[in-house]
């Protein structure tokens, strides 16, 4: 078992997106039981005020910021409120995502687009801001949330595949471009969860989604924090512009 | 803030930059080029303009030194498809009058342009941004 103090999130403040999701909800956990003052946001301020209250008993401080990442708007505010209520941000994880299923011969591209945005443009305007500090700080790190559909997508992905394999590529830039500045930027990406977004799959077709992961199970929230918190701990020191797949072997 | 203040400021900052990846700063003057004297990249620019406008306060928003040295010219006359006309080219050098004059690409692209800044020319675009936010101090 790795010691709590290892991650180094004592005194550290983490940006998490898509905080009130299923896997955002681990993850604001586990930086909050890793000691990170967590800024969580999300778009419904009542969700998060019920997070909040579910992580009072971790010990560190919670901000919330109710935002839509669609908004222009929404990354430059997330990043002044992140700094006038904790001073600083050490970690920034982007977990914020959405999902729409269609063929390609038959998607629609608003419906494209409506992925895009949020998945792709919303994230990328926040980590544009977010770096700005970083970049003066000469530190942090950045965790973007991908999907094992990036590097293997499934038929009907088209939307939800293309936006994370936009993400993967703006994590190598980033990643390229910050790493003299001392700010490392990496993304994880999770193989198919028992819940969230995943859910109308797993309800479908359960035993087939989790015969063919090489593990033999679903993956849970919790399967994910530890490598987050391992690219946004000291451990992984030397690491950047790399993906971590957490998918039970799926994409091996 | 005096020119010579503004100037030993940016001097200041231009080694700090440069001490992320271990330059050698001693030689840093007014006449340095960011990119040919200092090996300045676009992440060292980024840096120094970030740090220019927390340390004073200002804003210098991307385009700034394409608009100085646009000023009232129409843009068609300016630039074409990204790129300086001749008239355009004579503006920016009049600008940047302490870049030598053999520098300057006989087709210069738009975004180009801070590539052939001095450090002064920074602290003249400091001087600018102080002046927007202060007009009784200029």
């Amino acid at each position: 078992m790795i010691p709590e103090s290892a991650w180094g999130q004592h005194g550290a403040v983490a940006v998490i997106t898509g905080a009130t999701g299923y896997l955002g909800r681990a993850l604001a956990r586990g930086f909050a039981e890793a000691g990170a003052t967590v800024v969580l946001t999300a778009r419904s301020e009542a969700a998060l005020s019920r997070l909040a209250d579910d992580l009072v008993a971790c010990g560190a401080p919670i901000h919330t910021v109710a935002a839509d990442l669609t908004d222009p708007a929404a990354g430059e505010r997330i990043v002044e409120v992140a700094l006038t209520r904790a001073g600083r941000i050490d970690a920034l994880v982007l977990n914020a995502g959405a999902l729409t299923d269609g063929l390609v011969a038959a998607l629609d591209s608003d419906a494209l687009e409506q992925v895009h945005a949020l998945n792709v443009q919303g994230a990328f305007r926040l980590l544009r801001a977010a770096l700005r500090p970083m970049i003066l700080a000469r530190r942090g790190t950045v965790i973007v949330v991908s999907s094992s559909a990036a590097r293997r997508p499934g038929v009907g992905q088209a939307a939800y595949a293309s936006s994370k394999a936009a993400l993967e590529a703006l994590v190598r830039v980033a990643a390229r471009e910050t790493a003299g500045r001392g700010i490392r930027v990496n993304g994880v990406a999770p193989g198919l969860l028992d819940g969230g977004m995943a859910a109308r799959i797993i309800d479908e077709a359960r035993d087939r989604a989790t015969a063919a992961i090489p593990m033999g199970r679903l993956g849970r929230a919790e399967d994910v924090v530890p490598t987050a918190l391992f690219l946004a701990s000291p451990m992984s020191s030397y690491v950047t512009g790399q993906i971590w797949g957490v998918d039970g072997g799926w994409t091996a | 803030m005096t020119e010579a203040a503004i100037l030993d400021l940016v001097i200041a900052q231009v080694r700090e930059t440069l001490s992320v990846t271990d330059r050698e700063g001693d030689s840093v003057s007014s006449a340095s080029l960011l990119f040919y004297d200092l090996s300045f990249t676009s992440m060292d620019l980024l840096d120094l303009l970030y740090r220019l406008e927390q340390q004073c306060e200002i804003t210098i928003p991307e385009g700034t030194l394409y608009g100085l040295a646009r000023g009232d010219m129409p843009e068609a006359s300016f630039a074409a498809d990204g790129v300086l006309s001749g008239a355009g080219r004579a503006r920016l050098m009049r600008l940047l009058h302490d870049t030598p004059a053999e520098l300057f690409a006989e087709r210069i692209h738009a975004a180009t342009l801070p590539r052939y800044c001095t450090v002064g020319a920074i602290a003249r675009l400091v001087e600018h941004a102080l002046a927007l936010r202060e007009p009784s101090s200029s």
